[in-house]
């Protein structure tokens, strides 16, 4: 977590049509729709639901994602988490429960 | 809600604080408390209050309940109760609302509208701008036409 501990959390009534970058940590509880890019990690809470597409460090979704994904570390689908759309990322992990529907690309050869 | 375990504070279960290398471009909706502290080009519609912090930056149009702006708004608001432009808050644009405070030390440029003006107390603050209002566009001063370029 480089000891910085800013983390912008995007409440569960926000909602955002558009473009979302940043280099914190940001929690999505509210809805999005567009593009978020972010050097840090990203967190789909429960409540959230996300249509876009999305670069990363670190991705988990424990709600709603549709859109396609590159994680330059790993993305999470938790057991609660839906998520449509490609993944493309060195380590992926789809918890029991998940449900997913897309690619998937760790970049072996 | 919120998640405790970031630094926010006081964990106000209705408050989102928009952190300092956050930029948001587009259209905004909300009906919680807002704390900007990065950087919003995104029409922002809340029912709520807006708090642009000293590192807050909008620039676009903004439609709230109150506004208080410590940082810098340039684009127009629209307050159902308040606006307050702190010592240290910048804006250009206009302001619509029954209330508006402006400190000592704000800049602002614009123009302000402070709708029920004739009609002493607060009970109309609710009602939308009367037909006798001047249009919101009417470029009082060059400024306003900068105000709405640089919102862009």
């Amino acid at each position: 977590m480089d000891g910085d501990k800013t983390a912008t959390v995007l409440g569960p009534t926000v909602e955002i049509e558009g473009e979302i970058e940043g280099e914190e940590d940001l929690v999505i509880q509210g809805r999005i729709q567009g593009k978020i890019v972010s050097r840090r990690d990203l967190t789909v809470d429960s409540s959230g639901k996300v249509e876009a597409s999305i670069t990363t460090k670190n991705l988990a979704v424990s709600g709603m994602l549709t859109g396609n994904v590159t994680a330059s570390e790993r993305v999470e689908v938790r057991k609660e988490g839906k998520m449509v759309g490609d993944i493309k990322a060195p380590r992926v992990v789809i918890a029991d429960g998940a449900k997913f529907k897309g690619n998937i690309e760790m970049g072996v050869d | 809600m919120a998640k405790g375990e970031n630094g926010n504070g006081q964990a106000k279960a209705t408050t989102t604080a928009i952190g300092p290398t956050i930029v948001i471009k587009g259209k905004l909706r909300s009906d919680e408390d807002l704390v900007v502290k990065g950087r919003i080009e995104a029409e922002i519609q809340s029912s709520k209050a807006l708090l642009v912090e000293n590192s807050g930056i909008i620039k676009a149009n903004v439609r709230v309940k109150s506004a208080r702006i410590s940082g810098v708004l340039v684009g127009n608001i629209t307050a159902e109760e308040r606006v307050e432009i702190a010592p240290d808050g910048r804006m250009v644009g206009d302001i619509t609302a029954p209330k508006i405070i402006i400190n000592d030390g704000a800049a602002f440029r614009g123009r302000i509208d402070m709708q029920n003006f004739d009609e002493a107390g607060e009970g109309k603050a609710k009602s939308e701008p009367v037909a006798s209002a001047p249009p919101p566009k009417a470029p009082s001063t060059g400024g306003d036409h900068n105000a709405a370029a640089n919102a862009k």
